[in-house]
């Protein structure tokens, strides 16, 4: 295992460690695991066996002897399992802690995590670590890292670049200090990079778009101009594929996405600021209080799905506590009749919105609603329905699951600290008065909202190690029954209920000042034992009807202003990814616009303003002003190119360049400009946004509706009907 | 969603109405759309159950509009 380190005098080294990666096997007795012994090709891999004792399964409450197997390395690992998979005809057999990624099994071993500080020992090859620092400290230092900023551009001939196109420019970004890699000879700039490269020694290299693009892209120029072998990123040398790395499809929530495969250098992290939206969002600081507490590697918990960070952290609880990781789950679902399992498979609860605009609404949230109700109600797989205590008090609601009194899940035991830090991350956040110490804290406590809210899905998700769908839904339970009281005693207060949903709700009462809503959750906390807290009150705020049913409520569309004037806005065209540029910034001019009135009498007069912005972006539109760029839509493909039948605009985009000879496969995001939307000929409808001049001809008057759908869906309210928005304003 | 889904399945019931009827039809769903959270709290095996209470739920508010619009009326008509 190689671990590199960066010491107190900000040198890097990098230390390896004679470790070998190892995996268990249970069987139904002691001798069949004696029996495996014998047959298993011991000295062909070089494996080593001992008998160990450990928990195999979290429901055990004694530790049983299991065979533990340490292989030289991680090459022979599939071949091995394979070979025990047959020899126990696929089910006598079962394994354990196989698929744990090498590095976070060696973090778990030595007790270890990513920026942790250490005094290492190297004998013999061996390193001997003395941690003295812990995962639970709330004020480590970050050792101060070299960040380079990388970026090309690049002389294409279409909209969106190709691997053919010329480096026109090499820049990075250094201490606020710009470099411009500009010499006329293409293999002379990549030389030059991999010179300045190693001159700034950068930690770690931003990129835009390095996993999916620009590193393969600059290995395919060094080709070009056959100085391959001198393009050198990372701290050692480790050449950069010129052929790109296929991807990740993959499928969550009812949508598929598109991952790129991450390009990594040995010695630096790289972070993709394309491909890591949690970096974007949370910072270095978020990254690495995650990476900490989680016991991930940086390079993987800034581009994983934020689920991945939270099994971490389970996977090295259950290390911890002497218990096996089971390599295909199998925690069932206690046998439920069809009439349990309608109460029982319920998400959470919700109020529909009351329609139209309201005045002085209050905004309350439960902050981390479900991982609370975890911590503090012990729901975890292995205590929802424990076999040890049939007759508990703690008992889910509803559906009436005994919860084990007796010890802590393995859920609860991890949630424990991380909603502590966030709870005084939050605090100190609030407290300090410097800006960057303010910026820090709130980085770190948001990236646990987001950690945290993985926390609930997971238990019902298929490939979570430790999920069981029981404690998922006792977990809802809690949860709805929570909302339902808090709901009954706000109405009990005089508030009426505007809107609820899961964890939060917008109430009104007339005259309430922002005292009486604190006030309110100050009961409210009392009374269920949860933190909730007051966001603030609306000026006015908006809910929208359903675009197929007119009149019917729909959750998350709706846009209103806080008193000190910011603008919360869900479900609508500006939030949407798919929108063009020009309709979005159009909305959201009128809605700043509409942000100036103090209540809905003001809004009401403001309306005819909306229309005025309206008419100035459909001109500007009718006149040919707009952009390629802002003209853009660009749209998820679920399917690969070939598989759509029928002739969606993205399905034609992937297809157009499809047939460029473009890879594109389900999952990535297509950019296409309108042509012609009405064309017989598909083909001519749309062009996709890499094939397009830098300027061309659209079909302004698609572009137009466009405008006014999105006009008309923030109105609907207030309008009738679509036809008389016209009419309204001539 | 199993709302949509039995909604569809009286698609034939639908198309047997004239346009007036099917206007006041959609009505009805739509007040059936407008308590589907409630609905789903209930977790009732047979649905219909569910979409003729929020049907005579939101009967039942319209007649207190009604009535309520009504007694105004009547205390402004009545000579003093």
């Amino acid at each position: 295992m190689a671990v590199w380190i960066k010491t107190e005098k900000g040198e890097c080294l990098k230390l390896v460690d004679d470790w070998r990666p190892y995996f268990y096997v249970s069987a139904p007795s002691e001798e069949d695991l004696e029996k495996l012994t014998w047959y298993l090709p011991r000295n062909e891999v070089g494996a080593e066996f001992d008998f160990v004792e450990k928990f195999a399964g979290l429901q055990d409450s004694e530790r049983s002897k299991v065979l533990k197997i340490t292989l030289p390395d991680a090459t022979s690992l599939r071949f091995l399992t394979g070979v025990i998979w047959r020899l126990g005809d696929y089910e006598k057999y079962r394994l354990w802690n196989v698929d744990t990624p090498l590095p976070q099994m060696y973090l778990y071993e030595k007790d270890l995590f990513p920026f942790a500080y250490v005094e290492a020992s190297v004998e013999n090859g061996k390193v001997s670590w003395k941690l003295k620092d812990s995962a639970e400290s709330v004020d480590y230092q970050i050792p101060s890292l070299r960040n380079v900023k990388l970026k090309a551009e690049i002389d294409s001939r279409g909209a969106l670049p190709t691997f053919e196109d010329p480096i026109a420019k090499i820049l990075l970004e250094a201490d606020g200090e710009q470099i411009t890699i500009d010499s006329a000879d293409e293999g002379e700039k990549i030389l030059t990079l991999t010179k300045t490269i190693r001159e700034l020694d950068p930690d770690i290299v931003l990129s835009e778009g390095g996993d999916n693009f620009l590193f393969t892209y600059l290995a395919r120029r060094a080709l070009k101009n056959g100085v391959l072998s001198e393009l050198e990123l990372g701290r050692e040398k480790a050449g950069i594929n010129v052929v790109q790395q296929k991807g990740n499809t993959y499928f969550s929530y009812g949508r598929v996405y598109y991952r790129a495969a991450p390009q990594r250098l040995l010695g630096r992290l790289h972070i993709d600021l394309e491909n890591s939206g949690f970096y974007a969002r949370y910072g270095l600081e978020g990254l690495v209080e995650i990476a900490r507490t989680c016991r991930i590697p940086l390079y993987s918990a800034s581009r994983v799905t934020i689920g991945t960070s939270m099994k971490s952290v389970q996977l090295y609880q259950a290390a911890r506590d002497d218990v096996l990781v089971p390599w295909k789950k199998n925690e069932p679902e206690n046998f439920k009749n069809a009439r349990d399992l309608l109460v029982a498979d319920r998400g959470g609860f919700y109020f529909e919105p009351k329609l139209g605009i309201h005045d002085n609404v209050g905004e309350i949230d439960f902050s981390s609603m479900y991982p609370t109700l975890m911590l503090k109600k012990n729901i975890s797989p292995e205590t929802v329905g424990c076999k040890c205590c049939p007759d508990s008090r703690n008992r889910v609601p509803e559906l009436g699951y005994n919860i084990c009194e007796k010890r802590v899940g393995i859920i609860p035991k991890v949630l424990d600290l991380m909603l502590k830090k966030r709870a005084y991350y939050k605090t100190m956040r609030d407290k300090t008065s410097s800006p960057e110490e303010k910026a820090k804290y709130d980085q770190r406590q948001a990236a646990y909202k987001i950690v945290l809210c993985t926390c609930f899905g997971y238990m019902g998700y298929r490939n979570a190690r430790f999920g069981k769908v029981d404690a998922f839904n006792a977990a809802c339970a809690f949860a709805r029954k929570t909302l339902l009281d808090t709901a009954q005693l706000a109405e009990q207060r005089g508030f009426e209920i505007v809107h609820g949903i899961v964890d939060s709700l917008y109430l009104k009462k007339q005259d309430a000042s922002d005292k009486d809503f604190v006030e309110l959750c100050r009961e409210i906390t009392e009374k269920t034992g949860l933190p909730i807290s007051y966001e603030g009150r609306y000026r006015w705020i908006v809910f929208l009807p359903s675009k197929t049913h007119l009149g019917v409520p729909v959750l998350n569309r709706f846009y209103g202003v806080f008193n000190d004037g910011k603008i919360k806005a869900r479900g609508i065209e500006l939030r949407r990814g798919d929108t063009p540029n020009i309709v979005s910034r159009c909305q959201d001019e009128i809605i700043q616009e509409l942000a100036k009135a103090k209540n809905s009498d003001e809004f009401m007069q403001r309306i005819s303003e909306a229309f005025h912005m309206y008419r100035k972006y459909a001109d500007k539109i009718l006149n040919g002003e707009v952009s390629l760029k802002d003209l853009t839509l660009s749209k998820r493909i679920s399917k690969n190119p070939d598989e759509y039948a029928g002739n969606v605009q993205q399905a034609i985009a992937a297809k157009q360049l499809q047939r460029r000879g473009l890879d594109v496969a389900a999952g990535q995001i297509v950019g296409y400009v309108i042509m012609d939307a009405d064309n017989k000929r598909p083909e001519r409808r749309i062009l996709a946004a890499q094939l397009a001049k830098v300027s061309v001809r659209y079909d302004a008057g698609q572009y137009v509706s466009l405008l006014e759908e999105a006009l008309h869906n923030i109105l609907s309210p207030f309008i009738s009907q679509k036809e008389s928005l016209t009419k309204l304003f001539p | 969603m199993i709302l949509e889904r039995e909604i569809q399945k009286w698609e034939a019931f639908l198309r047997a109405l004239r346009k007036e009827d099917r206007e006041a039809f959609e009505e009805l769903m739509n007040a059936c759309r407008s308590y589907a959270s409630a609905a789903g709290a209930s977790a009732r095996p047979v649905i219909t159950e569910a979409m003729f209470m929020s049907i005579l739920l939101s009967h039942q508010k319209n007649l207190k509009e009604f009535q309520a619009a009504l007694e105004r009326l009547k205390s402004t008509l009545q000579p003093q």
